[in-house]
């Protein structure tokens, strides 16, 4: 008698591949413990589907179109289509892209004046777990940040007066703008999804969204919305 | 009186996303009538917390108008949708830590699926409960949303082996804490 198989692969019975399958099923026909387990996973699995279905509220719609009347709009992490590489093309496009990125980036910082004097915030870094789609370039006194992907990316800049100021993207925010300014930052030019930017604490500083919106922090607790003149809603919070 | 979709015919659905992206409020209330459900199910399943579903419901439909202009309609609306709530729940949660309450939400369970046993589906929101945040969102994901690995990975960060890993984990620990249960 083969193996036996974890919960974990009987309750995906259905889901392996053919012949992967035909094993499994071949080892359940002979082994009581498996079928046990078969049965164990599937009444769990109803049960969980009975604890974590909720009914809707009925008034729910009402209070939505009523949200929408008043003109409130929610910028949503919706994910945005994108072509996926052939598989026997995966690895050949990754390579290219690493050479296209390091030669980027070596040419960026060739580029980039020696002077430690300057107000441009410091080259940022994005932690190494960054999703794939994410490019900071560098562009004199700004960093533009574009989130291509969903997932959490982590920037970290500067201050020119030394301060240090973490700014986290997050969502599905195509692309954002940061500036740092004596008065803070200014964030600017943002396309979508939900941002959040981190001042140390202590740092008493003043936020610009787009030049529109001035957000004024005690460095401890911030959360401000602001709804554009297009519609859009934009929320920036403070993590504490 | 708000209109249904006519979910047998893609055109209609195509219709009614079209409208619903052109601020139809009938285009809106249909899709909600078709898929609110679905939507604050994940929602719940990641929040464990009725209230925090039904604003993150709430939050959905409010901004799907404009978050349908990234929808197309060569892929199936549910699964996009179904990612949609996910990926709003998780930004609420990392937002907003609340306690999870599967067995508070029992009462309220939909009727269609609440016949197993009362005691039974304490038990089951028991150890949901008692799971590791970071395996019960996989579990779930899993065995209820029936989403793959590579979707559960790109919406929590991590590869589809770790979600894997997790999710042999998470049947394990739940399978420990029933038993515990039934001593």
């Amino acid at each position: 008698m083969s193996r036996h198989r974890s919960l974990s692969e009987l309750a995906g019975l259905d889901q392996l591949p053919s012949p992967k399958r035909d094993r499994v099923r071949a080892h359940l026909a002979d082994c009581q413990r498996c079928r046990d387990e078969l049965t164990f996973a599937r009444e769990t699995r109803v049960l969980l589907r009975a604890v974590t279905t909720p009914v809707v509220a009925p008034e729910t719609l009402d209070r939505i179109l009523a949200r929408r009347r008043a003109g409130e709009r929610v910028i949503l992490p919706a994910d945005v289509p994108r072509e996926r590489p052939r598989r026997r093309l995966a690895v050949p496009i990754a390579v290219a892209a690493t050479l296209v990125a390091t030669v980027a980036i070596a040419a960026e910082l060739l580029r980039r004046p020696a002077d430690p004097s300057l107000t441009e915030p410091e080259p940022p870094a994005a932690e190494a777990s960054a999703p794939v789609g994410v490019a900071i370039v560098p562009t004199g006194r700004e960093v533009e940040v574009r989130i291509l992907g969903t997932g959490r990316l982590r920037i970290e800049a500067t201050l020119h007066d030394g301060r240090e100021l973490g700014v986290r993207g997050r969502g599905a925010a195509e692309s954002a703008r940061f500036r740092a300014t004596s008065a803070g930052i200014t964030v600017s030019e943002v396309t979508g999804g939900t941002l959040e930017v981190r001042i140390p604490r202590g740092l008493t500083g003043r936020l610009y969204l787009s030049d529109r919106l001035e957000i004024t922090t005690d460095g401890n607790a911030l959360r401000a919305e602001r709804s554009g003149e297009s519609g859009e809603r934009l929320v920036l919070e403070l993590l504490r | 009186m708000t209109e249904r979709p006519q979910s047998d015919t893609r055109e209609a659905l195509a219709d009614t996303v079209r409208r619903a992206r052109q601020g139809s409020a009938d285009a809106l209330a249909a899709l909600y009538h078709a898929f609110g459900a679905q939507v604050r199910g994940t929602a719940y399943r990641i929040l464990g917390n009725r209230a925090d579903a039904e604003d993150a419901l709430q939050d959905v439909f409010v901004g799907l108008p404009e978050a349908l202009a990234h929808y197309r309609e060569t892929g199936r609306l549910d699964a996009w949708l179904r990612r949609l709530a996910a990926r709003t729940a998780l930004m609420r949660l990392r937002r907003e830590r609340r306690v999870v309450s599967f067995a508070e939400g029992l009462e309220a369970a939909a009727p269609e699926v609440a016949n197993a046993g009362p005691l039974e589906r304490l038990a089951v929101a028991e150890a949901l409960e008692r799971l590791p945040e970071g395996l019960r969102q996989v579990f779930l994901l899993k065995e209820v949303e029936g989403m793959t690995h590579d979707e559960i990975g790109e919406l929590l960060g991590i590869s589809a082996g770790a979600s894997g890993v997790r999710l042999h984990r998470a049947w394990r620990a739940i399978r420990r804490l029933l038993r515990e249960d039934d001593r």
